[in-house]
């Protein structure tokens, strides 16, 4: 009983805790949740992507990663030190992420960036641009809206199950968690405008990722 | 350092000082990092999380951070920054170097048992002589040892010869504060 109420208190004070962020995926929940509905999410779900199309999104994947590990490295050198320690880990992540696909043998690392993940990256570089308190807020809109999408899928079947393995283990979780507390602290000097604005831009680039895998799975030739 | 006749005070400033350089060495390391290989990146990015602990455990000494860096560091800096703008595998060279300069002074002084008993100079010895921060120097090497590969050798002289001057520089800033 008494553990009860412990673990119950410990989530209510983990909820009250992202609270802020929480309130600003309510503000976008309909475009938020609508990647839930993705045509490629829900294959997923089926555990049904065709190989081909599979190995070319992780090509984009890989250069995505590849933005991340830059934006991530300029949000660290603007970072006050009580987060460096954090993100600094979330950079070792991505690294290690990339030496994931750098080592699936099967990937063209030289296949051509897609428009819309070259539209992401741009818009990754405009972020760092930005005053450290929204980059890092918008941050956690990025990994929390793909995140949610990918694990309300969240294959166990098909060549992408692996994944769901790799962005489920307990340190990542952890890690995402600690990024949320980050992203909490300095939500209140971020320009709630700016926030919002940027907010449905990046709903709309997730959007418009998972609408390129979803042709990579047309593109295949192989009816779902 | 040896005989344990550096001021408490001398070492606060000291240590005011090296947080401002280490934090330039982190920013330095996560440029490095964006344009390292693939091969060389997880080292690069074991060793920015450990400048970040490095930073961290500086941030908890109670330090005057607000301190205006010494000429020495300033250049010392300003010199990190040059270096950014240099090809990757002479840079890569030099991260290496000018950790590895620093350890071996600082081994060389084994600072003496009292100082490993408590204060922060015994946090600080074990920190660079914990067998984890010895295996990153250790890969750090093998990363430069491939670069230099790649580097010019007569360019990698001069540079050498400045990161010493300016380790240097920053040893007698150490001691004339000793000597306030």
């Amino acid at each position: 009983m008494a553990d009860g109420l412990g673990v119950r208190s410990g989530i209510a004070r983990a909820l009250k805790t992202v609270k802020p962020l929480l309130a600003l995926r309510e503000r976008h929940l309909e475009a938020w949740t609508a990647l839930e509905d993705e045509p490629f999410v829900r294959l997923l779900a089926a555990g049904k992507v065709p190989p081909t199309a599979a190995r070319r999104w992780l090509e984009q994947c890989h250069h995505w990663d590849e933005g991340l590990l830059h934006f991530l490295s300029a949000l660290l050198c603007k970072a006050p030190q009580t987060h460096r320690r954090v993100l600094a880990l979330a950079i070792q992540a991505v690294v290690e992420e990339i030496d994931v696909l750098q080592a699936n043998e099967e990937l063209d690392h030289s296949a051509p960036i897609h428009p819309s993940r070259r539209e992401y990256l741009a818009f990754l570089q405009e972020l760092q641009a930005q005053p450290y308190a929204v980059a890092m807020v918008i941050h956690w809109v990025i990994y929390r809206a793909f995140f949610d999408a990918w694990f309300s899928a969240k294959p166990q079947d098909g060549p992408l199950a692996e994944f769901s393995e790799l962005w489920g283990t307990p340190e990542l979780q952890a890690l995402q968690r600690d990024l949320a507390v980050l992203a909490v602290e300095v939500v209140a000097q971020a320009d709630p405008a700016e926030l919002e604005r940027l907010t449905q831009r990046v709903l709309e680039l997730e959007r418009q990722s998972w609408r390129m895998a979803w042709e990579f799975v047309q593109e295949a030739g192989q009816p779902p | 350092m040896r005989d344990g006749r550096v001021s408490r005070s001398a070492i606060r400033r000291w240590l005011a000082q090296d947080y401002l350089f280490v934090e330039g060495l982190m920013r330095f390391q996560a440029g490095l990092l964006r344009r390292a290989p693939h091969a060389h990146r997880l080292i690069l990015a074991q060793g920015v999380v450990y400048t970040v602990r490095e930073l961290d455990w500086l941030h908890m000494q109670d330090l005057d951070l607000a301190a205006r860096p010494h000429p020495a560091v300033a250049r010392y800096l300003d010199y990190l920054d040059e270096l950014e703008a240099q090809p990757y595998p002479l840079a890569a060279v030099l991260h290496w170097a000018l950790q590895r300069c620093f350890i071996d002074a600082w081994l060389a002084v084994k600072p003496g048992a009292h100082w490993y008993g408590e204060g922060p100079l015994s946090e600080l010895v074990r920190h660079w002589t914990l067998p984890e921060f010895q295996a990153l120097l250790h890969d750090l090497g093998e990363i430069a040892l491939e670069a230099e590969a790649q580097t010019d050798p007569a360019r990698l002289e001069g540079h050498l010869g400045r990161m010493l001057a300016y380790e240097k520089a920053m040893w007698q800033m150490a001691w004339e504060y000793a000597q306030e």
